[in-house]
């Protein structure tokens, strides 16, 4: 018995001390053999491996040693070797800032390193040359542009100092609403202008509701156009079809908060949005008050309307963030809604990611909608969530469809109007290193940097990621067959007229100086009383009712602002 | 007296198992430092020299502790005081920092804030929450639990190993299986919801019940040590006069173990404003605003990837806000508690 007693709490001691060995691992350094050798450019790269991996980067960097494997630069040294360390350590954010003149690295691929935090530390190289300098040469003349004309004018607002360049924007990183397509067809959640629900074969392409956008034929077909049907779809899936409509990160509750954001923009469209961020313009739903539903009673107009740095407080009161808490709290209303899981704080953002995948292949109650960032599929299939599906039918990343799904619009008045995508990237950037002294290293980090953002290489991240960097380039159709469905449906809304992108960014004073106040999740639901998340607060059994939400942000951002000014 | 004496054997056998080991480096050793003494000669020291020696002694143990002290205290909270009068704004043309002084205005925003902002005020009651708990709860339990164990009533070894095995592993291995027990493990067993997935009451209580369950290990260590050093005659003549374990506690163990408990209580009162109750270990950076403490609103107003040098200024002034407000806290209560200190010494 004594020794019984021994060897369990020996084995129950292994358990516990083997959690945390495997805790503190990480994934192996890939084998490099060229790294040591002194006849090539080493060029050392650090990449932030978050939700966009780092497969894109291996790829890439064996690209490039391969176009520069004959490289000289007048030293004796010929061609190059990438080295990469990819981690979530020290490779992001202020802790990276704050060390970056004393890294090893001389290229950067990380998130959360603003624009401004990074050059005021001094550490970043001015790579102005290559951001306005013809990539003609790169690209052996498949390009005649600029990086620099390849920058959305928001963003260029912002990135341009002077006429100089200190980083790029990395990638784009908006949330929002997933659907499993599959699952639709599988169990017929394909809407009818009837308000029944099917099969699309079933119900007929012309008799499918039009979708948010309101035109036939488009890529939302048979998708709710309205809150009111979006509802009556989860109804269906909870009562008839034994679905459950959703799940999410119940540790991370900025993702659900920053989803939830998109349904403002989306309310708002591009230019009303974009104030929120110019500061500069007039507004037009700017709602006086709003009733028990959200739904705005009077509004602000004429010279109460217009909107500068001084008042721009105002812009609180935008209509679509009430519609927005309108939403939130019908869908709390009504627990067979979510997931127990969605309010669990063992559940982060990969266990989300795993329990929705796995739900239609491996368990009786499939969930429809998953709110995450767009790159989760990348981040599920990098931490093996697809792999291991195999067992259930040989489902895979490239077979499996999901898809960003647009919104439904508020009312039915909204129907038509364009989907808008508010999108802060993350904060992400790519840079180099300031203080390297091999000259010849700098030019090949500049060489580099300027070849990940050619069209070819950019394309080549999209179909590696399933998502999109914040320039303007599209996907070929020949590369886009090389892509997940999730990927295709990312790329093509790069090509949809009746879709906006609105880059989080701006020049505003404010703006600059308070960068980490207009972060999506907080800006949107700022307030002093409640918690930043608005299905948080819907939860509790004392939920304020949505005019008093309305109120208390109203008042805040007033009262926040005369500190945001000075 | 059977079990007295099983002791005495099993604690002879590991002694024999290490002397088996050591006794023959430890042998090695001292031969060598007797030889190595014969060899080094030996001159008269004078008392100047001895005083120079001495010196060089005392500063050569002090220098690491002074350095470390200059850099890591002064030099930091200098830069604090400097930050809490300061502002940093970027220049929108150049990307640069533009550091202004601007008096008293951080201060001010923060004591505004902390007078009126409703989210400010349930952070202060949840910091006294807390407190209070650690200081009614966990203090007495560690206490009675460290009493229990220095007795070597039933189930000492099992008490001992549960509640100190918190104290050797990682705290974030044990938030993590605390987070899974909670939530995954508790509506299975009884059927309920999730602890931390209903309202925020019943989060912000799992949480402190973590702290204090967590916070068991090092206080009753301390306070075991602490009864330890008691003369087993006085509570052996106890015994023989009769005493009940309860009045030993009350007469003789919790007198005499004052001192430690009152540097506890000081300690714990001067950490007040910087708990954050390992609620960034539960949450990281996304704890909602009903469970947080201003420990961690400080820490995250900081620490955040997304901060920038802006944050710092008005950190800096509440957490000087904050000292001020501690410091004749912490005063007037070590006087009442050192009034309470009967002054045994043994």
């Amino acid at each position: 018995m004594k020794k019984f007693t021994k060897h369990l709490a020996l084995a129950l001691t292994g358990i516990v001390f083997s959690g945390m060995v495997v805790g503190c691992g990480g994934k192996p350094v890939v084998e490099d053999n060229d790294a040591d050798d002194e006849t090539m450019y080493q060029l050392k790269v650090s990449n932030y491996e978050g939700g966009f991996g780092r497969v894109w980067l291996d790829e890439a960097a064996k690209r490039f040693e391969d176009k520069y494997k004959d490289l000289e630069l007048g030293d004796g040294r010929k061609g190059v070797n990438v080295n990469i360390e990819s981690s979530k350590n020290g490779t992001a954010g202020q802790s990276l800032i704050a060390n970056l003149s004393k890294s090893e690295y001389h290229v950067f691929f990380a998130e959360d390193t603003y624009y401004y935090s990074l050059t005021s530390s001094n550490a970043v190289a001015d790579i102005t040359d290559i951001v306005t300098g013809s990539l003609s040469e790169i690209t052996n003349g498949a390009e005649t542009g600029t990086i620099e004309a390849k920058l959305d004018p928001t963003i260029k607002s912002l990135y341009d100092l002077d006429g100089k360049y200190y980083a790029l924007p990395h990638y784009e990183a908006p949330k929002g609403l997933i659907y499993d397509v599959d699952l639709f067809d599988q169990k017929g959640l394909w809407m009818a202008k009837d308000g029944t629900f099917g099969k699309k074969a079933d119900i007929g392409a012309e008799n499918l509701t039009t979708g948010p956008d309101g035109e036939m034929n488009t890529y939302d077909d048979g998708l709710p156009n309205t809150f009111d049907d979006f509802f009556r779809l989860c109804d269906y899936m909870v009562e008839e079809a034994g679905v459950t409509p959703f799940t999410w990160s119940g540790k991370h509750i900025g993702y659900t908060s920053s989803a939830l954001a998109q349904i403002w923009a989306d309310h708002e469209g591009k230019d009303q949005f974009y104030l929120n961020y110019s500061m500069e313009g007039t507004a037009t739903s700017l709602a006086v008050d709003v009733n028990e539903n959200g739904i705005a009673t009077s509004y602000l107009t004429g010279e109460d309307a217009k909107i500068t740095g001084d008042n721009a407080y105002k812009l609180q009161r935008q209509e679509g963030k009430y519609v927005t808490l309108a939403f939130a709290k019908r869908l709390e209303s009504n627990s067979d809604y979510y997931t127990s899981l969605s309010y669990e704080n063992s559940e982060d953002n990969i266990a989300a990611q795993k329990t929705y995948i796995r739900s239609r292949v491996a368990t009786s109650q499939p969930i429809a909608f998953l709110f995450e960032g767009v790159w989760w599929e990348n981040e599920a299939d990098e931490s093996g969530h697809f792999d291991s599906l195999k067992v259930y039918g040989g489902e895979t990343r490239q077979t499996r469809r999901f898809g960003l799904m647009p919104y439904p619009k508020a009312t039915a008045a909204k129907v038509g109007q364009n989907r808008t995508i508010v999108d802060t990237t993350n904060n992400s950037a790519s840079f180099i290193r300031k203080n390297i002294e091999d000259e010849q290293i700098m030019k090949v980090a500049k060489l580099f940097l300027q070849f990940v953002h050619t069209d070819n290489e950019m394309q080549e991240f999209t179909v590696n990621t399933s998502t999109m960097k914040p320039l303007n380039y599209s996907v070929p159709e020949d590369k886009m067959t090389r892509m997940s469905y999730f990927g295709k449906d990312i790329a093509a809304l790069r090509n949809n007229d009746k879709v906006d992108i609105v880059y989080a960014y701006s020049d505003h004073e404010i703006f600059v100086n308070h960068n980490d106040k207009f972060y999506l999740n907080s800006f949107a639901w700022e307030n002093t009383k409640y918690d930043l998340n608005p299905l948080s607060v819907f939860h509790q059994t004392n939920a304020p009712t949505i005019k008093d939400y309305f109120k208390t942000m109203v008042a805040d951002r007033e009262a926040d602002w005369a500190n945001w000014k000075n | 007296m059977k079990r007295k004496k099983q002791k005495i054997e099993k604690e002879s056998e590991i002694g024999i198992f290490f002397k088996r080991i050591f006794r023959p480096v430890s042998d090695a050793v001292y031969d060598c430092s007797v030889a190595i003494h014969n060899k080094i000669p030996h001159k008269q020291m004078t008392g100047k020299r001895k005083r120079i020696g001495e010196a060089v002694f005392y500063w050569a143990i002090l220098i690491v502790p002074i350095i470390q002290f200059l850099l890591m205290y002064v030099a930091v909270n200098l830069r604090s005081f400097s930050f809490a009068f300061q502002s940093y704004k970027f220049d929108v043309k150049t990307g640069q920092e533009i550091i202004g002084w601007v008096g008293f205005a951080n201060f001010k925003r923060f004591i505004t804030e902390i007078s009126a902002d409703s989210v400010m005020l349930l952070r202060l009651k949840n910091t006294m929450i807390v407190y209070a708990i650690h200081l009614f709860v966990g203090t007495v339990l560690a206490i009675l639990f460290a009493y229990y164990i220095y007795k070597g009533f039933k189930g000492t070894t099992v008490f001992r190993v549960v509640l100190f095995m918190p104290s050797i592993l990682s705290s974030v291995v044990l938030v993590l299986i605390f987070n899974y027990f909670v939530g995954r493990a508790v509506p299975e067993l009884f059927g309920i919801k999730g602890l931390m997935s209903t309202t925020f009451e019943k989060k912000f209580a799992t949480v402190i019940f973590y702290n204090t369950f967590m916070g068991f290990g090092s206080g009753m260590l301390m306070y075991s040590n602490a009864m330890g050093r008691i003369p087993e005659s006085l509570t052996e003549y106890a015994k023989l006069e009769g005493c009940s374990a309860t009045k030993e506690f009350f007469s003789i163990t919790l007198p005499l173990i004052y001192p430690t408990v009152e540097t506890f209580l000081i300690i714990g009162l001067a950490n007040i404003f910087t708990d954050q109750a390992n609620l960034f270990t539960f949450f990281l950076d996304d704890a909602n605003r009903e469970i947080q403490t201003i420990g961690y609103y400080l820490f995250q107003t900081i620490f955040t990837e997304r901060s920038s040098m802006t944050s710092y200024p008005y950190a800096s002034a509440a957490g000087l806000t904050l000292t001020a407000i501690t410091i004749p806290i912490v005063m007037v209560a070590r006087y009442f508690l050192n009034k309470l200190d009967k002054g045994v010494e043994f």
